[in-house]
């Protein structure tokens, strides 16, 4: 059962792992969903780990496995595990963006799960490579190629939103008009 | 780290994961190469804009509570199913029944002032905002909060209380509270959609909740955890539970 400490964990964590809840589903009704089903794992779990990075780590690991497990059941696991497009970012990636934070986060939205995963970790839920490796069983050097290559994709698609949106910088002409 | 400052260490530095030795060799091509220094400008922009992704968006309360011995989950799923199963088969059980026996009530037996008022404002719940509690119901938040059900709507006419919540999907709850004779009513449900509805009595309040559509297992169960409620004014770890689970259910309203 929870005592005092782990529901203060929880309740200092608590918009951290409703905001990872949001990277890893987009939409806010699906969310809470599955915030509100992780809290129901936390609340009726039998065995919770004292210690309190590991008790963080695996508050946030029941909400990632179950968000994996409700991928799976929509078969759209191959999704997440497809690494195709995580290798073939180049470095550098978007530099001539103007970084603007409404724009930085429509562009998260339309990221890979993979790389929503990780950059919510590091970015909205303060992890450290360190614990971040733990929660996702990976080498930490992996972690750190991860974070990169998702900021490089990110990065990209804030490129592509901007050329989407992009006006014309100059009226065409009377003459050209209906041509 | 070699010569070479890659993306992979400019991204490790803005997220401060690099050791000392390798920061100060990066704070060093920073103030002498422009071309890094705005790679890392914007790197920081945008770990700054994705830390806020969620910041507007309202975290959904979750009531923790002082832990108990009892197996909560078992007690909690034994609760949502007794809850229905008690008003399918007319049965009372004694650890939710504290003063009178809970019985199924007839079809059709709500009052169309009631109904009428709940599908007036579910015709114009588009536009709500929330509501806090009033101080005379807070002892209903625990309920509400596990089950995922916001107060939306409030409206008085003489000694007669509409609040009108609001869940996800599409869930709308309508309790009406008016003033009764003194004594406390057992709780009586009607689940068969398409209209459920509860009604209990406690001390001088008379309580009538009613819903369309919903699924008959959370509404039995917020039905069960708010009589409950009503009258101890204090939240049921199991019974939390059970709400959590049953706000998952659907509604068709």
């Amino acid at each position: 059962m929870l005592d005092q400490t782990h529901q203060a964990v929880i309740l200092k964590m608590r918009r951290s792992l409703f905001g990872y809840a949001c990277a890893l589903c987009v939409d806010i009704a699906s969310a809470e969903d599955l915030y509100q089903e992780a809290m129901l794992r936390v609340l009726s779990a039998r065995s919770i780990p004292d210690d309190e990075t590991a008790f963080r780590v695996w508050l946030f690991r029941i909400m990632r496995n179950l968000w994996i497990d409700g991928l799976r059941a929509a078969g759209r696991l191959p999704d997440f595990d497809d690494d195709a497009d995580i290798d073939n970012i180049a470095p550098n990636s978007g530099d001539d963006l103007v970084v603007n934070a409404l724009a930085v986060r429509q562009a998260f939205r339309t990221l890979p799960k993979k790389h929503r995963d990780v950059l919510a970790l590091v970015d909205i839920c303060g992890f450290s490579y360190s614990e971040t490796s733990k929660l996702l069983d990976v080498p930490q050097g992996t972690i750190m190629s991860r974070v990169s290559r998702a900021r490089s994709a990110l990065a990209i698609k804030m490129q592509e939103n901007f050329t989407i949106v992009a006006l014309p910088m100059q009226r065409p002409s009377r003459q050209n008009r209906g041509k | 780290m070699g010569a070479q400052i890659t993306d992979d260490h400019l991204n490790a530095f803005v997220d401060g994961e690099l050791k000392p030795h390798d920061a100060a060799r990066v704070t060093l091509a920073i103030t002498s190469d422009r071309a890094i220094a705005q790679r890392v400008a914007r790197l920081q922009q945008m770990k700054s804009a994705v830390s806020g992704f969620a910041d507007a968006a309202s975290v959904p309360d979750i009531p923790l509570h002082k832990p108990d011995r009892r197996p909560v989950w078992r007690a909690a799923v034994g609760l949502a199913g007794m809850a229905v199963a008690l008003v399918m088969l007319g049965l009372s059980i004694p650890s939710l029944n504290r003063t009178a026996p809970e019985t199924a009530i007839a079809p059709g037996t709500i009052a169309p002032t009631f109904m009428a008022q709940h599908d007036q404002w579910t015709a114009q719940s588009q536009i709500s905002a929330d509501f806090d509690l009033p101080d005379d119901y807070v002892w209903m938040a625990p309920v509400m909060l596990s089950s995922n059900l916001r107060l939306v709507y409030l409206a008085s006419s003489g000694a007669e209380v509409h609040l009108g919540f609001k869940g996800p999907n599409a869930c709308r709850i309508s309790l009406f509270v008016t003033a009764a004779e003194g004594g406390d009513g057992g709780l009586k449900m009607d689940i068969a959609e398409p209209i459920q509805h509860a009604q209990w009595q406690t001390g001088a309040l008379g309580f009538m909740m009613i819903a369309r559509d919903m699924a008959p297992t959370r509404f039995a169960t917020v039905a069960t955890g708010l009589h409950l409620n009503s009258r101890t004014h204090s939240p049921d770890p199991a019974m939390q539970v059970a709400l959590l689970q049953a706000a998952r259910l659907p509604c068709n309203a």
